[in-house]
């Protein structure tokens, strides 16, 4: 049976990941921690060849020699909307969520010796905000919800040999979840809140390939990255209800609950010519997001908020190519890119209204002394309107989303 | 009800016996049963029970337990009283769907039965200006006029 929220946590469960996630990957993935890749669109799995390289590809922290480090923050501005379709009539001009802006921090530190680098990384490759009305009309489905997450990734990366390079790391995630929606009781409604706390831990691997150059190729460089799937258990999270029926407390009460929230394999493959002081870059990722087929809440202590919803997730995919052009002392980078959402539109619903989605971004970097390097990147992301066929909420789905991105490196004196 | 009542909340403002047929309220009495605290007994009016005439009985407002706790609804009474259908059909389907996520959907179609069953007698409570959401439990008979087929039987 696919029908949605048939019983009551699995709207709970399911908003774990809601959200209209307004980065460059689908689902509730952000794959933007660095203002440098950023203003690429996100191409930057070849290039990696500044200390953000711990997230986008490790092996890139092969080359570097002395201490780098680097902070900053990725502003997360996003809203979504919905609007009446022919088999479902919303309020005349439709039910808004609050525009939301999240920071999203980053922080890198590396050393390295010119073959061998060590580094520790830490940004937030899974986070999610959705601010409903209290009264909309999907408030059964969700009302609110967070799910804030932190990775910290030490990593080691080699080169072995002068055309390769290569890298690895674990990663150790803290997740805090934060939801509530409204029950439906048919004579009255009670708000519900789920928050659970839990860590994942997987790892990440990468590799770069540097093909010397002709003519007017000053050379060719590849590289792919992957980060392994893990599993984030919120197993001694805590159900609680709000202005419940006195006629009903003895059959809901607060509870101890459970849920597990599967996040993905992720592959990116890219290859990039370095041409005059020009880098262009074209980058594809896959995202094993049909692993994420299903959402189940258990609760021995409520067993009645037991529940089990489909979700039926396919493979994401995001396509991007970015360049990046020295101009003086200032490099200036560009970058496009198209994100096919997972989501099935028999799933698709205000927990996550994702859809396909254009990336354009903008950015540039320059020097601020002899040590320092600051970058700013902009990237729009600009998704397509898309139409539900969910039971409960067939509504048609518009959603925005802005993140502006700094960054400051430090570069030790004669660091590269 | 599952605690003993405390006596002296059953007055004629939280029990109503209703002539649903006319929509005239009986002047009946009650008592509560006192070796449980939790039977109501309700005696025919002067002259009997008016017959062939529908009789409603319910408990509403503030009743409380000898222990000073509210007396409220049953679980499966609260969402007897909705004024929404709990589900979409009263017998099983494909397309049949709860309307509420707590039940299940055999359960909200039994429910759903119960509902429609007791819809005219909350139509006659809320014509005497008792809303549906105040009552605690209700039922309905209907009163007779043949006498059993079998003598003996009472």
């Amino acid at each position: 049976m696919r029908s949605y929220p048939l019983r009551a946590g699995a709207a709970l469960a399911a908003a774990l990941v809601l959200g209209p996630a307004p980065a460059g990957a689908g689902g509730f993935e952000v794959l933007e921690h660095g203002a440098a890749a950023t203003g690429m669109a996100g191409a930057f799995t070849a290039k990696a060849d500044d200390v953000s390289a711990l997230f986008y590809n490790p092996a890139g922290l092969a080359d570097q020699r002395g201490l780098q480090v680097a902070a900053g923050t990725v502003l997360v501005t996003g809203g979504a909307s919905a609007s009446s379709t022919t088999a479902m009539a919303l309020p005349a001009g439709g039910e808004d969520a609050a525009v939301t802006t999240s920071p999203l921090p980053t922080v890198y530190a590396a050393y390295g010796s010119g073959k061998l680098a060590v580094g520790v990384g830490a940004f937030t490759q899974y986070g999610l905000k959705v601010d409903w009305p209290d009264a909309w009309t999907g408030r059964f489905l969700v009302q609110r919800a967070s799910l804030e997450t932190v990775t910290v990734n030490p990593t080691v990366a080699w080169r072995p040999l002068p055309w390769l390079g290569v890298g690895g790391g674990v990663t150790i995630t803290p997740a805090a979840v934060d939801l509530r929606r409204s029950l439906d009781l048919v004579a009255a409604e009670t708000g519900t809140r789920f928050r659970g706390e839990a860590t994942g831990v997987g790892g990440n691997v990468g590799v770069v390939v540097d093909v010397p150059g002709a003519g007017p190729v000053g050379g060719v460089r590849l590289g792919a990255s992957y980060r392994s799937r893990y599993d984030l258990d919120f197993d001694d999270g805590s159900l609680t209800f709000a202005d419940l029926p006195i006629e009903l407390s003895g059959a809901l009460h607060d509870a101890r609950a459970a849920t597990t929230v599967k996040v993905p394999d992720t592959l990116s493959v890219g290859a990039g010519v370095r041409a005059g002081r020009m880098f262009v870059q074209a980058q594809l990722d896959w995202l094993n997001w049909s692993r994420f087929q299903e959402l189940r809440l258990t609760s021995a202590d409520l067993p009645a908020m037991d529940t089990t919803i489909p979700q039926d997730w396919h493979d994401g995919w995001v396509a991007r190519l970015g360049v990046e052009a020295e101009v003086g002392e200032t490099r200036v980078r560009g970058g496009i890119g198209y994100d096919w959402n997972p989501v099935p539109e028999e799933t698709l619903g205000p927990i996550i209204p994702d859809s396909d989605r254009f990336l354009l971004s903008a950015g540039a970097g320059r020097r601020l002394g002899s040590t320092l390097v600051g970058e700013l990147a902009v990237m729009a992301v600009l998704f397509r309107d898309r139409t539900s066929a969910l039971a409960e909420l067939p509504v048609e789905y518009a959603n925005f989303g802005i993140l502006t991105a700094f960054t400051v490196h430090y570069r030790s004196a004669g660091a590269r | 009800m599952s605690a003993p009542i405390d006596p002296a909340t059953l007055t004629h403002s939280t029990v109503l016996v209703l002539d649903a047929t006319t929509g005239q309220p009986l002047d009946s009495g009650f008592a509560l049963d006192p070796d449980t605290g939790q039977v109501l007994h309700v005696t025919p009016p002067a002259g009997g029970w008016p017959v062939g005439h529908q009789i409603a009985i319910a408990v509403h407002g503030e009743v409380f337990s000898v222990a000073g706790e509210p007396v409220v609804a049953s679980p499966a009474f609260f969402f007897a009283r909705a004024a929404r259908p709990i589900a979409t059909c009263v017998e099983l389907a494909p397309d049949c769907r709860s309307a509420s996520p707590l039940l299940p959907l055999e359960q909200a179609i039994g429910l759903e039965r119960l509902r429609q069953g007791l819809a005219p007698l909350f139509a006659g409570l809320e014509a005497v200006g008792i809303a549906r959401e105040q009552v605690i439990v209700a039922w309905a008979f209907t009163v007779s006029g043949r006498r059993p087929a079998i003598r003996g039987v009472p």
